[in-house]
């Protein structure tokens, strides 16, 4: 290649507010001797300039000198250039170095020139396809296979080069022809932009909020069906846990455990379901607001905010088609097996001889043949693989993206499919559609607009319960393993495989019991325009529609299930359910919004002042209305008048809420930092004269390693950015529990109860209660206060902040008045009570590079408690009361059990035993029983035994963290995402539990390890320990079973949540099919979990174990861009 | 230019700004104003549908397993149920909510100018009846509450609260307030029966009246007989002897007027099928003359799942069967015909001289007994749905010389296709969805198909007086009063159930009728407590066979050859359901008042052993 006569180095950030006082950047300089290239490239790397100049005029390899190792980039030039005839100027986000004559020559020249050039990466990689245009015409051209275009342009006209996943340059051609452009990566680095709320947005260096940013590379990262999923461990500040593992499945996030978030997506407050739903592919970056910096949006942020800002094409980029696809294989992550036959009849068995029974229900003889197995009729089945399986998980998306010089566009269209590990049982299905287009109507008015579009489609066989995923669930335990589904084997014939009838899993199909689903369709449109109304102010208006459909039908048949007569080989009915259900629901939510305000932004000198000035509103309606029928034939689809026994006119269900607010943020020279918000805020909840509330919130921040005593000390070697942060305001709350809206207003109540009279049944009418008119908001107080750190030129970064969050005006009684229950009313609840949360997060990254080998290691970590503080006027029977039902100033949720304290070995044990360990004298027990610590030494076990032994069972864990691992090297690319949990609580329950619970089964790892006789026929026989008691039928409310240490376990875990590898296919291989760019990966999902809890998977809730396992998958992908 | 701006925006925000509240007023979709309400007959007629739907109390067929709390049904669903206590606040009711909703009803009624004067009189007695009733349910369980009367309280914030402190009423002024206001509103009551007795009339008010008199009159007198009588010393609980005979002759008038209205009569239309006709005068709306009030069902709009939940296993229409079930206790209290101790239990003979007492068909040992059996219970062999109640434990075979039984899963067969275990059992498991009692409720069982799915549920009422509830409190009262006419009331029950006169009346045999006439109806509890029997009988001796419950399981004999070939023993044990006895204190005679309700008022005083 030919030596190009000017070597550019161009980068542009797209700064929301340009740094303005370029010439007063500064630098920071290894050492004061280094050649050109060197003092450039450190330019370049510390500041948002590149410096472009031409290697026959400077000698890029001619050592320099520079006097001060921290200095201002002008001063650093004018020293550089003294002596020289060159001159540089700022311009745009580039210094250029030229003679200083030379400008005027090329100036003369007028018409047209041609350019030639070269894009490449920063590694020096060509970019095939980059889109060079001309700027403010449409004279444009893309870059061949070799990263090279050719473009005639007018001598003072400037180049935009954009890539997709890249920055976008431009530069003014002047007097050169040839350029050789080197595109930046779009990485997330301290010149990240991050949004601060309310469409503002602020560099990541001078923000003084507790705000994390992901973006979309490590989004994707996931196999999750919905962005909930994707976002698990790779926060900090973010407690979550996937309960369950269905089809569709989200998993509950909190942050800093403070309750369910408000979600914004573009701009509009949304629920955590319109943004479990996005397709994640769309979104292009999230910001997470975990402290006062959310009061900015208002009465639902005080759990914190997720905002959410989907992909949008880019103003003079060529238009870029990318395909995304995989398809994977599901299977369970961890399950415990139902106790095989051998494992259940033994110890079944064994409890009848414990028990003394004589007739047995399994002889000896049936014993060994159901262990032998082979005779017809002791043939063991395996209910687990019945009815699981492995299943796939499909995805597929298209999306078109790109732009003019005056309008951007992103069209995005998606599909996934995950089926469930319930054999023939449906899933989830859901198409999303994304546009967004913005235009640039004149040099003042941009309008613009984005719809998000779904339809959600869940599907499954219309079974019994409420909820259709729990009886297959349920069917693997209660259904013995002596026990077969069909008749005679024949599989027309289901039968009865336990005193429950919907256990048999075999009429669970669509042809036997019916169809359930549910769809919705959901569209959001949003509007929006931005008018400068001169420069620095702006007036930004943005409407918002959402609306969305539910259709639910569900009918669920007749069945019979069949017995086998052998004589005359018939099948006789058994049993037959005769109640047909039919229902449908149908709902659909109706939001309006909008959001109007006024930006003004400005730089004087080193003083920075952005200010915002807003009004938000948004109204919502959710009528639902819900039909039963008892349909006359199973055929029969179609609901009519005649068969419908129940209209349910759920009703309006309007919600109003409007505020203002007001943002200041003010910097002086990226050094100190400061920004001041507030809202004012009403909400249709409360009476008008009460209904509006103020809520400020301000935060500092310091960037110490700005300032000169810390440039010019030791310490800013090792430093590259240090700043420290705090933040404190009150957010307020219109989410009160207990109050309803327009529990203010006196009157009647419709709809409530009734009775049949006169043979007729009429709805009743009640009157109300007091009007409470006593309480209003919850304020909450949020303290933030932390620290961003990077070291090495930013290889190292760490976050750390410490929280808390103050809640008063929780609702509570004043219980000193009081009211006599005799009057028949409550006295209104008043603020009166509050609570607090209170934990650190941080975040740590390492990023480096070892030639092409590029990798990043991360890990985060948030310790989050929740504590109930003040209680009104909190008051105690006795010491024992009040230790052990105060909340006062005490963690929440506090999980009270015995402790226990080993096991029996012997009889003899129990026999001299001090303590009453069951309550009977010790009557009950047996070797191998639980003991427990009898705490207050009063002789017996009870309730005043009862200590904190545990966590919360079912909220997200105290203790989460995440460590992200990414590598690449050459075309391959490696991604690892670990997560895990710590500091919550299991409770063994039911079938995990109970002995032969209702008559079924027990898991596997606990039959096959309790203590049990060396001869199950002899009650007499030795006894040989386990890790469990003795089952024994019919026991479970024995001391064994109290609520203890033994069954209540702590969890922690950790899970290899993401691995991704994946491979580029070289360009040269790829350019004769016009494809720019494909990469195939395989990935998996929960691989491994290495935990305490056993059998299942530690992030699940069910004390029965009965909850649909969260899913392994493995993926092959492919991702094409052409 | 840019001024025009500015203020063009500020002025458009402004605009939005002064429709703000009016776009924070939405309007509720449920809440009427009083207005609205008693200006429309219908508003107001739906609110006393309201009320009538909030008086249900007690042990009660729509409250799944409240059968199981005493000594007439047993839990059979899954494993053992080891209650044996009673809660101190076991059907405890004090519902002030209720009372200050009737009468604020009361009071805006009675200023409505939307109905006839003679139907505002008929709605405002309905009202203060289910007042009283709500009283009357309060005072047994309490003994004497604070009365309230008309009085709407209201509260602002610093209202002197010791003005909204009531005391206590006495048991007696309690009991007398009942009365009064019965008596009070009976003439202000239709006279004529009401559709499916669902509302309110005058004889619903002295059957009212009667109940209450009877209670206090009884406490005045049995209470005063236990060797420490249970009292306060401001007698809210505990009301004097010498009060006994004037309540008894108040409910024996009361019940003898509804007696003699004949609006309402001992219902037997079926005289040649008295269990069938026992069951229809209590469980078929249709034709009724048995039911004065009840409260009422139908489909499509309110239903139970009684049906649904305790149907065989054999007839079940949906997966819900077999919840509880009656035991023995219960099901030997209805008398052999041809007892020569006419009014008390007959045992079961399963065994004669050490041998199994063999009977020729697995319904004979129930089918010579009361006919109310039949109609209250569903036994070995009996029909429901004219589908025959198969209950089978298990065969007796031949072992060797002697008998031994042999059991099996449900719907069972040996070789040669002889049933071993029938589907319905009973069995002992600790398995949902079996029986273990080898019995079923038939009592207040509903017939109508679909009733037993859970898609539609039953409408059988629940009746909460029967005429023949009459009849028993005039013979209680006219016993306690020894006018000698106690015999010709409770032999008019007896003579319409099937079993043979009394000749003399004893204590005994009220208390044995009243047992079987209207068990499952809400009556044993409150009796045994106001005859101060309960804790004599619920006495918490494991091996009492009265106070733990006992199954009956059939076997059938499968022994080719022999004699006794295809007949059926019976084997009586205690039940594995139910291991402990039932164990009623002193101190559950009354239930306790909640220090709640004390600390909320310092003026109530505690019950007796709180």
């Amino acid at each position: 290649m030919k030596i190009s006569f000017f070597i550019l180095f161009v980068s542009v950030c797209q700064l929301f507010a340009v740094n303005g006082n370029a010439q007063n950047a500064k630098i920071k300089l290894s050492s004061n001797k280094m050649t050109v290239t060197e003092l450039f490239s450190a330019i370049e790397k510390q500041t948002d300039y590149l410096v472009v100049y031409s290697d026959t005029e400077i000698n890029p390899n001619s050592e320099v000198t520079v006097h001060k190792k921290s200095t201002k980039v002008s001063d650093c030039l004018d020293e550089l250039l003294a002596n020289s005839d060159m001159k540089y100027e700022f311009t745009n986000n580039y210094i250029i170095l030229s003679k200083a004559k030379a400008k005027s020559l090329v100036s003369a020249q007028q018409n047209k020139k041609k350019v030639i050039g070269t894009v490449v990466d920063m590694k020096g990689e060509t970019i095939i396809g980059a889109t060079v245009v001309e700027k403010g015409s449409t004279n444009g051209t893309i870059t061949d296979i070799n990263g090279k275009f050719s473009l005639s342009v007018s001598t003072n006209s400037t180049l935009i080069i954009s890539y997709l996943g890249y920055k976008d340059q431009e530069i003014s051609v002047l007097d050169k022809s040839i350029l050789s452009i080197r595109l930046r990566e779009d990485s997330q680095t301290l010149d990240e932009v991050v949004v601060t709320g309310f469409g503002l947005s602020q560099k990541k260096a001078s923000l003084t909020g507790a705000i994390s940013t992901i973006g979309n590379k490590e989004i994707v990262r996931s196999s999750a069906a919905t962005a909930s999923g994707a976002l698990a461990g790779k926060i900090a500040g973010v407690n979550s846990r996937q309960q369950d593992g269905r089809p569709g499945a989200s998993t509950t996030l909190q942050i800093r455990n403070m309750g369910t978030p408000l979600y914004v997506i573009d701009g509009v407050q949304k629920d955590e379901d319109q943004f479990n739903n996005l397709d994640f592919n769309d979104i292009e970056s999230i910001a997470i607001l975990k402290d006062a910096s959310a009061s900015i949006y208002g009465v639902r942020a005080a759990n914190g905010v997720v905002v959410v800002t989907t992909k949008k094409g880019k103003l003079n980029s060529k238009n870029t088609v990318s395909l995304n696809t995989y398809y994977g294989w599901q299977s369970m992550s961890r399950f415990a097996s139902p106790a095989d036959t051998k494992t259940y009849l033994t110890n079944y068995i064994q409890s009848e001889t414990i028990q003394g029974k004589t007739n047995y229900i399994y002889s000896k003889e049936d014993y060994q043949k159901w262990i032998k197995g082979t005779e017809k009729g002791f043939k063991s089945f395996d209910w687990l693989d019945f009815i699981w399986n492995t299943s796939p998980q499909y995805y597929l998306n298209a999306n078109v993206s790109g732009g003019s010089e005056k309008t951007n566009y992103y069209f995005s269209i998606g599909h996934l499919n995950q089926d469930a590990m319930i054999k023939n049982y449906g899933g989830f299905q859901r198409t999303n559609i994304q546009m967004n287009i913005e235009s640039q109507i004149n040099d003042n008015l941009k309008v613009g607009a984005s719809m998000n579009g779904r339809i959600e489609y869940r599907v499954n066989p219309g079974v019994p319960q409420a909820d259709d995923y729990w009886l297959p669930m349920f069917a693997v335990y209660r259904n013995l393993p002596t026990k077969r589904p069909y008749a005679n084997d024949n599989p027309n014939y289901p039968t009865l495989t336990s005193s429950n009838a919907g256990t048999n899993f075999a009429w669970l199909n669509y042809d036997l019991s019916g169809k359930y689903e549910d769809k919705w369709r959901v569209m959001q449109l949003n509007g929006n325009v931005e008018y400068k109304i001169f420069d620095g102010l702006k007036a930004k208006a943005l409407f918002g529609y959402y609306i969305a459909y539910e259709q639910k039908n569900n009918q669920e048949y007749t069945y019979k299930l069949y017995g086998y007569d052998k004589d005359t080989d018939t099948y006789p009915i058994i049993f037959q359910n005769n109640n047909p259900w039919r229902e449908r629901q149908i709902a659909h939510v109706e939001e309006l919004s909008s959001n109007i305000q006024l930006a003004y932004d400005k730089t004087f000198e080193a003083h920075h002042i952005t200010g915002v000035l807003g009004f938000e509103s948004t109204k919502r309606d959710a009528p639902r209305s819900w039909l039963h029928s008892i349909p006359t034939a199973n055929s029969l689809h179609l609901i009519d008048y005649e068969t419908m026994d129940t209209y349910d006119d759920i009703g309006n269900n309007t919600e109003a809420r409007l505020g203002w607010m007001f943002r200041m943020n003010y910097d002086y020279a990226n050094k100190y930092l400061l920004d001041f918000s507030s809202r004012y805020d009403g909400s249709w909840k409360f009476p008008t004269d009460n209904r509006w509330g103020f809520f400020p919130s301000a935060s500092v921040g310091w960037r110490i390693s700005e300032e000169n005593f810390w440039q010019e000390s030791k310490v800013s070697s090792v430093f590259s950015d240090f700043k420290i942060r705090a933040s404190y305001g009150l957010v307020g709350s219109d989410d009160i529990s207990g109050y309803s809206p327009f529990d203010y207003m006196e009157g009647y109540n419709y709809k409530n109860g009734g009775s049949v009279i006169d043979g007729e049944y009429v709805l009743g009418t009640v009157p109300r209660g007091l009007p409470v008119r006593t309480l209003s908001w919850i304020k909450a107080k949020i303290l933030d206060i932390g620290a961003d750190i990077s070291f090495l030129d930013n290889a190292l970064g760490f976050q750390i902040d410490y929280f808390q969050r103050k809640r008063d005006g929780l609702p509570a009684s004043r219980y000193d008045v009081l009211i006599p229950n005799e009057v028949g009313f409550n006295l209104p609840k008043e603020n009166l009570n509050s609570d607090m949360n209170r934990g650190i997060d941080l975040a740590i990254i390492w990023r480096d590079k070892i030639k092409e080998f590029t990798y990043s290691a991360g890990g985060n970590l948030t310790f989050a408690r929740k504590y109930d503080w003040e209680q009104y006027k909190p008051r105690f029977a006795n010491s024992w009361d009040e230790y052990r039902n105060s909340i006062n100033h005490r963690y929440a949720n506090i999980n009270w059990g015995l402790e226990a304290d080993g096991q029996f070995k012997n009889w003899e044990e129990i026999t001299t035993w001090p303590i009453d360990n069951d309550r009977q004298g010790n009557k009950t027990l047996r070797p191998g029983d639980i003991k427990y610590k009898d705490i207050n030494k009063d002789g017996i076990i009870n309730s005043l035994d009862e200590r904190p032994i545990g966590y919360s069972e079912s909220g997200t864990p105290i203790l989460n963290f995440g460590i992200n691992l990414t590598a690449t090297w050459k075309g391959f690319d490696l991604g690892i995402d670990f997560t895990g949990g710590a500091l919550s609580s299991f409770y063994a329950n039911w079938e995990q539990r109970n002995p032969f619970h209702d008559g079924g089964n027990n898991p596997q790892y606990y039959m096959e390890d309790t203590w049990h006789l060396a001869d199950i026929w002899d009650a007499e026989s030795e006894l040989i320990p386990g890790k469990y008691p003795t089952l024994l039928i019919g026991n479970s409310s024995h001391s064994n079973y109290w609520n203890s240490t033994f069954w209540k376990k702590n969890i922690s875990y950790i899970k290899l949540r993401n691995l991704e590898l994946g491979y580029k296919l070289p360009k040269q291989i790829l350019q004769k099919a016009l494809i720019n760019e494909l990469r195939i990966y395989i990935a998996g999902t929960n691989l491994f979990t290495l935990t305490n809890k056993e059998g299942f998977d530690p992030e699940n809730t069910s004390g029965s174990g009965l909850q649909y396992p969260t899913t392994r998958i493995i993926n092959l992908g492919m991702n094409l861009k052409f | 230019m840019k001024t025009l701006y500015i203020t063009l925006i500020v002025i458009f925000e402004f605009f939005i700004f002064s429709g703000c509240n009016d776009f924070l007023d939405q309007k509720p979709d449920q809440i009427l104003t009083n207005e609205q309400v008693f200006s429309d007959p219908v508003m107001i007629k739906s609110v006393l549908s309201n009320f009538y739907g909030r008086v249900s109390w007690g042990e009660k067929i729509n409250d799944l397993y409240s059968l199981t709390i005493l000594d007439d049904a047993a839990k059979t669903d899954g494993g053992p149920d080891y209650r044996s206590t009673f809660e101190n606040d076991r059907w405890r009711v004090y519902d002030y909510t209720l009372l200050r909703n009737i009468n604020q009803f009361l009071k805006s009624l009675r200023s409505s100018t939307a109905i006839a004067e003679n139907e505002k009189q008929q709605i405002e007695g309905e009202a203060r009846f289910l007042r009283a009733w709500c009283y009357f349910n309060m005072c047994r369980c309490l003994g004497g509450v604070s009365l309230i009367g008309d009085e709407v309280f209201d509260y602002e914030k610093d209202k002197d609260i010791v003005t909204l402190q009531i005391p206590r009423a006495t048991e007696e002024e309690t009991y007398n307030y009942i009365i009064d206001e019965c008596q009070q509103i009976a003439p202000m009551l239709s006279t004529k029966a009401q559709k499916n007795s669902a509302r309110a009339n005058k004889w619903t008010a002295k059957m009212l009246e009667s109940r209450a008199a009877l209670y206090a009159g009884s406490l005045a007198n049995y209470n005063n007989k236990m060797s420490s009588p249970i009292q306060t010393s401001g007698k809210e609980v505990g009301i004097p002897a010498d009060k006994a005979n004037a309540y008894y002759t108040t409910a024996l008038a009361a019940a003898n007027e509804v007696i003699l209205s004949g609006v309402y009569q001992l219902q037997d239309a079926k005289p040649d099928d008295k269990a069938r006709n026992f069951y229809e005068a209590t469980s078929i709306k249709t034709n009724n003359t048995e039911v004065i009030w009840a409260k009422d069902y139908l489909y499509p709009g309110i239903t139970h799942g009684f049906t649904q939940y305790n149907i065989p296993r054999s007839h079940a229409e949906d997966i819900d069967n077999s919840y509880s079930g009656p035991v023995l206790n219960l099901v030997e209290q209805f008398e052999e015909i041809n007892t020569n101790s006419p009014g008390t239990l007959s045992n079961f003979i399963t065994k004669e001289n050490g041998e199994y007492k063999f009977y020729n068909s697995a319904d004979a040992p129930f089918l010579s007994r009361d006919p109310r059996l039949g109609g209250s219970v569903l036994y070995p062999g009996s029909f429901f749905k004219e589908k025959e109640v198969v209950l089978q434990t298990g065969q007796l075979i031949k072992d060797g010389s002697g008998w031994k039984t042999i059991t099996g899963d449900l719907n069972s067969y040996d070789e040669n296709k002889n049933l071993i275990t029938s589907l319905n059992g009973p069995k002992e498991s600790n398995e949902q969805y079996i029986n273990k009692t080898g019995f079923y409720f038939r009592k207040f069982f509903d017939e109508t198909p679909g009733a037993a799915t859970r898609g539609r549920r039953s409408e059988m009422w629940i009746p909460y007086f029967r005429i023949s509830e009459a009849y028993m409190i005039a013979a209680e009262a006219s016993y306690e009063l020894k006018n000698g006419k106690a015999k010709e009331y409770i032999n008019a029950v007896r003579t319409r159930a099937g079993v043979k006169p009394l000749q003399t009346v004893t204590f005994e045999n009220i208390v044995h009728e009243d047992r079987v006439e209207f068990a499952f109806e809400d009556h044993r509890y409150w009796d045994m407590k106001r005859w101060r029997l309960a804790d004599k009988v619920w006495n918490g001796n494991n091996t009492d066979r009265y106070a733990r419950h006992r199954r009956l399981w059939p076997y059938k004999v499968v022994a080719p050859g022999d004699s006794n070939d295809g007949k059926w023993v019976f084997i009586e044990d205690f039940l594995f359901m139910s291991p402990n006895a039932r164990y009623f204190k002193k101190e559950n005679y009354y239930n306790f008042i909640d220090l709640d309700w004390i600390n909320k008022n310092p003026l109530l005083v505690k019950n007796p052993y709180q």
